[in-house]
């Protein structure tokens, strides 16, 4: 692998040759010496009266909210936390989670959220895979999880929880009323002071296997994806950031890291009302957004994204999945204040790692993801793990400074899908990209979502993107029919959000822009594409609509009958009320 | 007609679905047509039928039944 050409954030590949790691070295030094506690702490001395904090109503300066995490803090290092513990936290998105987080870096502690929209298994088990030493509990989800706190795991030493609500626990838990704290020990208490390399947070993502996997990413990470990201959306104490998304989601980390370590505001939106996050913005002249690119749709169809309706925008950032232009353009209708950028990256790189600008003149259908940040690297890598022709799809894999250093306690894994190159250190996204000249990256899907048709490959977002324009729809997802068994699918179905539609016509204007097998075999109308705890689309919930279903029977059993499959076979048989289907046949 | 009844003739409509009996106790987990994105859908199918609007810390707060109920007959007193 002599011929590696990575982009790099100062223009071609060829101007990156080499370089991203050094570039990494140098250029995130600087940024990655302030733990986010010493940027907390700043913020509180400079800016002790400012809005830290809106949430459910509820509000925090900045110097209530430091004293309140010191307080905790005080709390968690008298119960025997120490450096490096992991504090897990079990919380909507309350006051008192974000005091929680606040006070485990206090503490020089690890967070590691745990979601109450999760099954209790799952928290249990992310509770028990991070060896986490404290538990911090809201009073809504100690009596929700009353089953998982009563037997916590053996490493589990301190429970803070409201004690009215909280249940009878395990021996080695000791319990606390939040509301009983004693103010006075942070005062007394001598703060430890995290160094750059030690964990922030510590996430965990669905892992292949079923069991979670944990990503941990340090303060130098966050703090060089901060310096990158400041490069497109510079934060300052006047602004308002909007925060979106569950703290099990990095982009949360985005929203409290970018203003908090700026003296500035998060304005977070209760989880039963994301889709009216507009409204937020309007009300509390938020200034800069952050959510995925679903988003948009959503507040659109509800009616909400007015032209100009949102004219204190200075910056939105989407995320975490394919941005859709048709989106964009509504946003841009709905913020005319607003730069925006369609921004990309992995958990494995701390939130984000590279971004595109949003062009009203740009071809398009979907935004690029652009170039990497500053001292961050991409590059493109072929099956057989050498780096792609120019042109040409490839892996896109990640280097740099905002990677981690791997996952947690699971080498295995890191040996899958870390490798160096000429001494780089490169993370294997599992995404495929391609190179175009002036827009730097495109993301073409999943290597795990290409399917094969009949034999020719397929990637699924190239044929969503065909039907958002044939549709006029804004949110679509195609799945495989049936479910691939060794690669091969019969055909795609789609599934389109906004009855009524005319799904003939719809399917007649696709013969025109895609080829023969890349055409829905069906569509399935639905009033709204179910979404999962992130915001994006829930296609594991798609997979088991039970139309979906219906068609995979029949399909199954028109292959049982025929010694090969047709193309485009009919989806005749009555769907499940409320389901509107059109097939090519 | 009671607040009650008018906000599950409007739930009904929302959810396309005339079966829907509301309590007060009732929220989300007990209507299968009831998730994130057919909440705002009530929310804004409330506002209008009632003839009032929602401020943002109340929006949050709507998370059953009975914190609608309560919430509409406050807001209906105040605009009297």
């Amino acid at each position: 692998m002599t011929s590696l050409s990575p982009l790099s954030r100062s223009g071609s590949p060829e101007a990156g040759r080499g370089g991203p790691a050094a570039n990494a070295a140098s250029d995130s030094a600087a940024a990655s010496e302030e733990t986010l506690t010493a940027a907390l702490a700043r913020s509180a001395r400079l800016f002790p009266d400012r809005l830290a904090l809106w949430a459910r109503g509820e509000t925090r300066t900045f110097a209530e909210f430091w004293d309140a995490a010191g307080t905790l803090a005080a709390a968690l290092i008298a119960g025997g936390i120490r450096p490096n513990d992991r504090v897990a936290i079990l919380s909507s998105r309350t006051v008192t989670a974000y005091t929680a987080i606040a006070a485990a870096l206090r503490a020089a502690a690890t967070y590691v959220p745990l979601n109450p929209r999760y099954p209790a298994d799952r928290n249990r088990s992310i509770l028990a895979a991070s060896g986490a030493r404290a538990l911090i509990v809201d009073r809504r989800c100690a009596v929700q999880f009353a089953d998982m706190l009563a037997a916590p795991p053996p490493d589990l030493a301190v429970v803070l929880a409201p004690e009215r609500d909280t249940p009878r626990s395990a021996a080695r838990t000791l319990f606390l009323a939040v509301d009983d704290l004693d103010a006075a020990a942070a005062r007394r208490t001598a703060w430890p002071a995290p160094s750059p390399a030690d964990r922030a947070y510590l996430l965990f993502t669905s892992g292949s296997t079923g069991a979670p996997k944990g990503v941990p990413i340090t303060h130098a990470n966050v703090g060089a994806y901060l310096a990158g990201v400041a490069a497109i959306a510079p934060v300052t104490p006047e602004d308002r950031l909007i925060q979106l998304v569950d703290l099990t989601f990095d982009l949360s980390a985005h929203d409290m890291f970018a203003a908090w370590t700026n003296g500035a505001a998060i304005v977070s939106v209760p989880e039963n009302a994301t889709p009216l996050a507009p409204r937020f913005v309007q009300e509390l002249a938020v200034t800069q957004w952050l959510s995925v690119p679903s988003a948009i749709g959503i507040a659109h169809q509800a009616g909400i994204l007015g032209e100009g309706s949102l004219p204190s925008l200075r910056a939105s950032l989407f995320c975490g999945e394919a941005f859709p232009a048709s989106l964009a353009r509504l946003w841009a209708r709905a913020a005319p204040n607003s730069a925006i950028h369609n921004l990309y990256g992995p958990t494995e790189a701390t939130i984000a790692i590279s971004h595109g600008p949003y062009r009203p003149d740009h071809p398009a259908t979907v935004l690029p993801i652009g170039r990497p940040f500053a001292g961050q690297g991409m590059a493109l890598f072929d099956d057989g793990g050498r780096p792609a022709a120019p042109g040409a799809v490839g892996e896109i894999c990640l280097s740099g400074s905002q990677l981690t250093r791997g996952y947690w306690q699971q080498p295995g894994l890191d040996a899958d899908k870390f490798l160096t190159v000429e001494g780089t250190r490169w993370y294997r996204t599992g995404d495929l990209g391609r190179m175009e000249a002036g827009d730097g990256l495109h993301f073409l899907g999943r290597v795990d979502h290409q399917i094969k048709i009949r034999g020719y490959r397929v990637e699924t977002l190239e044929i969503e993107g065909a039907l958002r324009a044939a549709a006029g729809r804004d949110l679509v997802a195609v799945l495989p029919l049936p479910a691939p068994e060794g690669g091969t699918a019969e055909g795609v179905v789609g599934f389109v959000a906004g009855a009524p539609l005319d799904t003939a016509a719809v399917l007649e204007r696709l013969q025109g822009s895609l080829p023969d097998y890349m055409i829905p075999q069906a569509l399935i109308v639905l009033d709204a594409l179910p979404l999962n705890a992130n915001g994006k689309v829930d296609l594991r919930a798609l997979a088991g609509h039970p139309a979906l279903a219906d068609l995979r029977a029949r399909s199954e059993g028109r292959r049982a009958r025929r010694p090969a499959a047709r193309p485009h076979a009919s989806a005749a048989s009555p769907l499940p009320p409320g389901t509107m289907t059109g097939t090519t046949s | 007609m009671t607040v009650l009844i008018r906000l599950q003739d409007v739930a009904r409509d929302v959810f396309e679905n005339e079966r829907i009996l509301l309590e007060r106790g009732s929220t989300a987990a007990d209507i299968a047509e009831w998730d994130s994105v057919s909440h705002i859908a009530l929310v804004l199918a409330v506002e209008a039928a009632f003839d009032l609007r929602f401020g943002t810390a109340e929006i949050g707060s709507l998370e059953n039944v009975g914190a609608f109920v309560d919430l509409i007959e406050r807001k209906l007193r105040d605009a009297a």
